[in-house]
């Protein structure tokens, strides 16, 4: 056991990291890409000049995202069993 | 090789205000084409949407007879450099190289007398000069056919500004390159064809007083 919620029940280790994989790919991403659209976008003009689009920059990142949730899943499977 | 740009029938409005009608520009290898307007003419939307950057509904680019719809997609085609910095601040001048690097001669930046300095410096703690300069190199000497230049003189000390000029000089041998900039003295003296965005079309000019005619420099 992690700790005990404000509702009483029970939080775990491996519940923590699915908790912050779903926030990761959905929401935490999201805020990340509007964050950087609102403060960064002129670097996007260096991407533009490797010949990398928007979209695709976007989606590689996202490519990349699902690659460490998957590994967070996996590590948090672990933590399950111990 | 000669290679030629054609952009036609380029309209953009913002919002009620109309900002470029029917341009039409061409550009092609060894063009220097110095393109002047007031502030609020439609320079930088105008590049920007040369370059394929910003959506419009009215545009039709060739690119060696071949149509685009966004160019810098296409690889070896077209540089542009943004009228901001656009480096991430975060990252080396040398980091910065090596993203590049599979483009580029990297001693031809190693040796550079300006950057050789601050190789190891993050682009955020470079001054502003440096970094432009720094931007200004790397969009020149990525293997492109067109090169469009935002505002490359801006905050550029007089010294490196003649550095710029000479690495656009030697650049225009192989490529098309079009440059805007407040600074329209050194706009004159590297152009080697000059143009004015009034009133959202492009006038070709062919001296100083149609300057003046145009209402871009005060009848003095």
């Amino acid at each position: 056991m992690f700790a005990i919620s404000f509702t009483g029940k029970e939080i775990t280790l491996s519940g923590v990291m699915y908790f912050f994989t779903i926030s990761f790919l959905t929401g935490g991403f999201l805020l990340g890409a509007l964050l950087f659209e609102f403060f960064r976008s002129r670097e996007y003009y260096m991407f533009y000049n490797l010949g990398i689009s928007k979209l695709r920059l976007i989606l590689m990142t996202y490519m990349f995202h699902i690659v460490v949730a998957s590994l967070i899943i996996i590590i948090a499977s672990y933590a399950k069993q111990i | 090789m000669q290679n030629r740009f054609e952009a036609d029938s380029i309209r953009k409005a913002f919002g009620d205000k109309q900002v470029l009608t029917d341009v039409y520009l061409s550009c092609q290898t060894e063009d220097i084409i110095g393109l002047l307007g007031r502030n609020g003419s439609g320079k930088s939307t105008l590049l920007k949407i040369l370059f394929g950057t910003l959506y419009t509904d009215y545009k039709h680019i060739l690119i060696n007879g071949e149509y685009l719809d966004q160019p810098f997609k296409e690889k070896g085609l077209i540089s542009f450099l943004h009228q901001d910095n656009f480096l991430p601040r975060s990252m080396t001048v040398k980091k910065v190289l090596k993203l590049f690097d599979h483009k580029l001669d990297d001693t031809e930046f190693v040796n550079d007398p300006v950057l050789s300095k601050v190789l190891n410096t993050k682009i955020g703690n470079l001054s502003g000069g440096e970094s432009r300069y720094l931007e200004i190199k790397l969009i020149l000497n990525l293997d492109s056919k067109f090169v469009f230049l935002d505002e490359p003189f801006n905050g550029i000390s007089p010294v490196h500004i003649d550095i710029v000029k000479d690495m656009i000089r030697n650049q225009a041998g192989k490529k098309g390159i079009v440059l805007t900039d407040h600074d329209y003295r050194n706009v004159l003296d590297v152009a080697n064809k000059y143009m004015i965005l009034f009133d959202g079309g492009i006038k070709i000019l062919k001296s100083k007083e149609e300057f003046i005619y145009w209402g871009y420099l005060p009848d003095k």
